[in-house]
């Protein structure tokens, strides 16, 4: 199914793991010398900020090709579609040859092209469609088929996003058919829709090792969107000034009992089975749930909340880190608090830029009091905590 | 093992337990593979981002409580409670930095606990916090409270270099980017309006980095953050200036110099960065020049020039990064 054949995905999976060890110190770099050696010539992949630049630039590319192309025919609507249909075959077909004859993959210039396709697609179908139709029948015109090209970008290409953009789609399209429903139901098919693809991922059986990680991912995300649709005080999170009374509905305790219960299961399974995706998205879910208790119950919320919740974060990590610190060799059961293997860090330093950008407000003396933002991560790289022993 | 082989097509065997196959090989040493087997099974399971991760959201709900808290209950509290509260946590904080801090040192120190820098973070913001609240309820500097920004920046510098924290400097670069931009705000000098404070601001926290990374040599690995805020300071100030007088200005020639400037100093560097930031903001500038004085005069046929000039030159940009990366590449 991928385009270069898993062997290939075998091998990039293979190098980049490699590549973390010697970043990590654990193996020499003439060891990793040997091993890109023994693996051959393999395409060309970019690191996120020279990946999502390129992909820019070729969805612009793609995109102006289109425009000159529609510019051309003055209006004719018709003639319009049929070349953003053009353009959409062409920028697929150049996207796919770049990939194949340069070798170049995940390195977003065709990432951008076969993303360009899609958008073009979308374009000329609503040119085609012209202006007769209302909002659910456009979302079934372009969701549906946003959805199938989304599938096939993961399932052919294997980026991960192809399989997000596949399930927003369908959510698309779920939510243009809701008129007339009370917001509840309306909940309740979203989440058995997500519950019905979840379900779906876990039919896979065979997953490779460079797959595992990305279908962790996206089954993580799954769950945390049910968990976000059943949890009906969400949007009330950020209002501390009204408490509103707890509803006296079954459905209302239900979905309180599913987002308390659910994430903690998750929790547990995530432990057990040790997917860090899914013990991230358990632990989001469980903080969400957590967050959410006063507002289901109805009980006045402090300012001084968050503050609670973040010294309880504080003192949890730090207890933890002593617990595995203390245990022989630095670990329990396998599980440990030392850094074994470096991420890649070939984008810019957006963590200093960022924090730069927010100090400002959060750091410097402000004629009024105000929340404090935060967005470095600290520390030695621009971010606290990257020169730590954690 | 081959991924592809001489033609191009593939030669890897597909094994997934590619661990044994480089131990058999004589890739790896035993004990590395079975280290290595641990880590990539998940017997051995590191949590070490994910504390981090706590930490970090931890001290900013932190500071976000406080700030919420002081804001919310300013009246109810009282001046007392509010300055003696939040001048204890200020203390705090910096009594726990200056009681476990290691020695200054010109070089580069690590944090000596986890939390150190997150703490020394929390002081920071608490210090804010107090000023915006001794300003808004005494008005002891009234129309001067920017000193406010000026104070904060100096103690953020002393303790970015005491305690070797970069976020710690950004803020003070920043801070002090604020107080500049207040300060002179005030005074009417002909030729310093905003966009020439930004230039100048910008071109003094370029120089102090290269200065001290290359005369003092003091903190060296402070230099990129030095560069990274002075250049954006720079490089958006000349687009400003680009976007406001046209092409036909002192603008348009500085942003190209600074372009190549920036993109030689990468390539000097072997530092990707500065190469992307000159493209980037280059090509940026060069777009807004062709769209506005070449394409904006031709009416109907600039439109559909203008797709031609971003279909070329996108492709071109493309190609010219990757030539940059393949020159890295092959200096390395």
């Amino acid at each position: 199914m991928r385009i270069l054949g898993e062997e290939v995905e075998a091998a990039l999976y293979a190098r980049e793991t490699a590549r973390g060890w010697k970043r990590s110190g654990l193996i020499a770099p003439e060891q990793l010398s040997a091993i890109e050696g023994a693996l051959g010539p393999m395409p060309g992949e970019a690191g996120w900020a020279v990946r999502a630049l390129f992909f820019w630039l070729a969805w612009m590319a793609a995109g102006s090709v289109a425009s000159f192309l529609s510019w051309t025919v003055f209006g004719e609507t018709t003639t319009a579609a049929i070349f953003m249909g053009v353009s959409a075959a062409g920028s697929y077909y150049i996207g796919q040859r770049v990939l194949k004859a340069n070798k170049l993959y995940r390195f977003g210039v065709e990432e951008g092209l076969l993303v360009a396709a899609l958008f073009h697609l979308c374009g000329a179908l609503l040119l085609a469609a012209g202006r007769g139709l209302d909002f659910e029948q456009y979302a079934l015109l372009l969701g549906i088929p946003a959805a199938l090209y989304c599938a096939w970008l993961y399932a052919r290409f294997g980026y991960l996003y192809g399989a997000f953009g596949a399930v927003l789609a369908l959510t698309l399209v779920a939510c243009s058919q809701f008129k007339g429903f009370k917001e509840n139901d309306a909940r309740v098919v979203l989440a058995v829709l997500y519950a019905i693809l979840l379900a779906a991922t876990a039919l896979r059986k065979e997953i490779s090792a460079h797959d595992r990680l990305g279908w962790q991912v996206l089954q993580s995300f799954l769950f945390l969107m049910i968990c976000l649709f059943l949890n009906l005080r969400l949007e009330k999170l950020a209002d501390f000034d009204r408490v509103s009374a707890p509803e006296a509905s079954a459905f209302y305790w239900a979905s309180f009992g599913a987002i308390c219960v659910g994430p903690a299961a998750a929790l547990v399974w995530a432990v057990r089975s040790r997917q860090r995706p899914l013990l991230i998205a358990a632990f989001t879910a469980c903080l969400l749930a957590l967050v959410s208790v006063k507002p289901y119950l109805g009980l006045e919320r402090h300012a001084w909340d968050p503050a609670v919740l973040g010294a309880f974060l504080m003192t949890l990590s730090l207890w933890l880190k002593h617990r595995l610190d203390s245990g022989p060799d630095g670990q329990r059961d396998g599980w440990t608090a030392k850094s074994l293997i470096v991420g890649r860090n070939d984008g810019p330093d957006l963590s200093s830029l960022i924090a730069a950008a927010t100090a400002a407000s959060a750091g410097g003396g402000t004629p009024a009091p105000q929340d404090k933002g935060f967005t470095g991560q600290g520390g030695s790289s621009g971010g606290a905590g990257a020169s730590g022993s954690l | 093992m081959r991924a592809l082989d001489k033609n191009g097509g593939p030669g890897y065997t597909g094994r997934v337990d590619f661990i044994a196959d480089w131990r058999d090989k004589g890739l790896l040493k035993p004990e590395q593979a079975r280290l290595l087997s641990d880590i990539e099974s998940g017997r051995l399971f590191s949590i070490s981002a994910e504390l981090k991760a706590f930490l970090y959201i931890g001290a900013l709900l932190i500071v976000a409580g406080v700030g919420g808290t002081v804001k919310r209950y300013m009246l109810e509290l009282g001046p007392a409670a509010i300055t003696a509260g939040l001048s204890a946590a200020v203390l705090a904080c910096f009594y726990y930095c200056f009681s476990r801090g290691r020695p200054y040192s010109p070089e580069k120190i690590e944090s000596p606990t986890p939390a150190f820098d997150y703490i020394l973070y929390m002081g920071c913001a608490f210090w804010g916090i107090l000023f915006g609240y001794l300003e808004t309820h005494y008005h002891l500097l009234a129309a001067n409270w920017d000193y406010y920004l000026l104070a904060s920046s100096a103690l953020f510098f002393w303790l970015a270099y005491r305690f070797d924290n970069r976020l710690v400097l950004a803020m003070a670069l920043t801070t002090l980017g604020s107080w500049f931009g207040f300060r002179f705000s005030h005074v009417d000098l002909p030729f310093f309006a905003l966009r020439q404070r930004g230039l100048a601001f910008g071109a003094a926290v370029v120089f102090s980095g290269w200065w001290l990374e290359n005369r003092a040599r003091v903190k060296e690995h402070f230099a990129d953050t030095y560069y990274s805020i002075g250049l954006h300071a720079l490089f958006w100030s000349l687009l400003w200036g680009l976007f406001d007088q046209g092409v036909v200005s002192f603008y348009a020639p500085a942003l190209a110099l600074l372009c190549a400037a920036t993109i030689r100093y990468g390539l000097r560097r072997r530092n990707f960065q500065y190469l992307l930031w000159g493209t980037v903001y280059g090509y940026i500038g060069l777009s807004d020049i062709m769209v506005r004085n070449v394409f904006g005069l031709l009416g109907i046929i600039g439109v559909g020039l203008d797709s031609l000039y971003f279909m070329a030159s996108s492709v071109a940009v493309i190609v010219l990064i990757f030539a940059f990366r393949k020159r890295l590449e092959q200096d390395a």
